[in-house]
């Protein structure tokens, strides 16, 4: 087993290095960070769709954050415009809803946003929740000619 | 031509979902559990990971799957440990993804392998958003980091099946309220269960190593069919 795993080792960690690194830092240069991927996605999803009803152009991009998902529009932004270049998208402008952390108590059900990072329920002060809303991350619409 | 408004509706990570499931669907078929541990970095995964490899290593056929923004220093470190290991390097992206696991199970011989460990990117926020198609998902937090996370970072505990608090041989040097984090976690994460460890000294990693031996090792006998 140890010979084995060893020579695998070797292989295995200097194959994946390559090809993850060389693939990204093509894509978008050294700016790597959250909404790399996320951003990627996004397109993808919106040109499938587009797809779909043969649009020759995507206008613009509407777009549902909660506040949870850690996205940044300046940072959304910023790369779209490098990953949508030579597509349909090139021109297309996001807009942003964005959804605020709201908290289910689990002891008397009230629905609350906390504040300043509290988690206790403002109604009975136990500290016993769900998150229901705030992680959401999805285009609603686009528009397309 | 006419401007029209397409109803779309569709989750940004829902590709990543897809190849989580794939991945998920490809370890299977060769009854390999799956195990993605997260942290902030430098809160001591690669040393909990050295130190349950040490443990089970004899037991169970184990490989490493190592995420970093680059260098392969945790790596190097696994290796030594005779075990199979993956480095991914991912220059500069904050968290692994499930594409990126792909790659890596490409690599490794699935059908010598009963358990994957892959150590996450250092990060609290969005290694908990994408899946991987790990079977369990653990956190570590440690006690220089203090008690205030779970209220910062809600999502990374709601999704950790094991919260491990890390470092506790340096607790008499900062202020971190045991008992109120683990109220705020388990508020969270109700089944969410808790251990107090120092990788360092080797402190309470008894009960880290018995939740293992049960969720990990226990599971691979299940899927193996030897249970």
């Amino acid at each position: 087993m140890a010979s084995g795993a060893g020579a695998r080792f070797g292989a295995a960690r200097n194959a994946p290095h390559g090809a993850f690194a060389r693939r990204r830092r093509s894509q978008i240069g050294w700016f790597s960070m959250h909404e790399q991927s996320i951003v990627a996605s996004l397109l993808s999803t919106a040109l499938k769709n587009a797809a779909k009803e043969k649009a020759s152009k995507i206008l613009r991009i509407c777009l549902v954050v909660g506040d949870l998902s850690g996205v940044e529009e300046e940072a959304v932004n910023f790369y779209f415009g490098f990953v949508s270049r030579n597509t349909i998208a090139a021109e297309a402008n996001i807009s942003y809803t964005h959804v605020p952390v709201e908290l289910r108590c689990r002891k008397c059900e009230m629905i609350f946003r906390p504040e300043k990072y509290d988690l206790h329920c403002p109604n009975c002060q136990e500290q016993q929740v769900d998150i229901v809303a705030g992680r959401e991350l999805y285009i609603d619409t686009i528009e397309v000619e | 031509m006419s401007v029209k408004v397409l109803t779309v509706k569709e989750d940004i990570l829902s590709v990543n979902d897809e190849n989580a499931k794939a991945n998920r669907e490809r370890i299977d078929q060769h009854h390999v559990v799956m195990i993605n541990v997260m942290s902030s970095p430098g809160a001591g995964k690669t040393t909990l990971i050295t130190q349950t490899i040490n443990k089970f290593k004899e037991k169970i056929r184990m490989a490493v799957v190592e995420g970093d923004v680059a260098s392969t220093i945790d790596a190097d470190r696994i290796s030594k440990l005779g075990i199979p290991v993956v480095q991914i390097n991912t220059a500069g992206t904050c968290h692994l993804d499930a594409n990126m696991i792909r790659g890596a199970l490409d690599t490794l011989a699935l059908g010598e392998i009963d358990v994957i460990i892959i150590e996450n990117v250092g990060n609290l926020i969005c290694t908990a958003e994408f899946a991987l198609g790990a079977h369990k998902k653990v956190m570590l937090l440690s006690v220089p980091e203090g008690d205030d996370k779970p209220h910062k970072y809600p999502l990374m505990f709601t999704e950790a099946e094991v919260v491990l608090v890390s470092k506790i041989d340096v607790k008499p040097y900062f202020d971190f309220d045991e008992a109120a984090f683990s109220k705020a976690v388990n508020g969270l994460n109700p089944s969410g269960k808790i251990f107090p460890v120092s990788a360092k000294t080797g402190e309470g990693l008894d009960a880290w190593f018995a939740w293992f031996e049960d969720a990990i090792v226990g599971k691979t006998e299940v899927v193996q069919g030897r249970k």
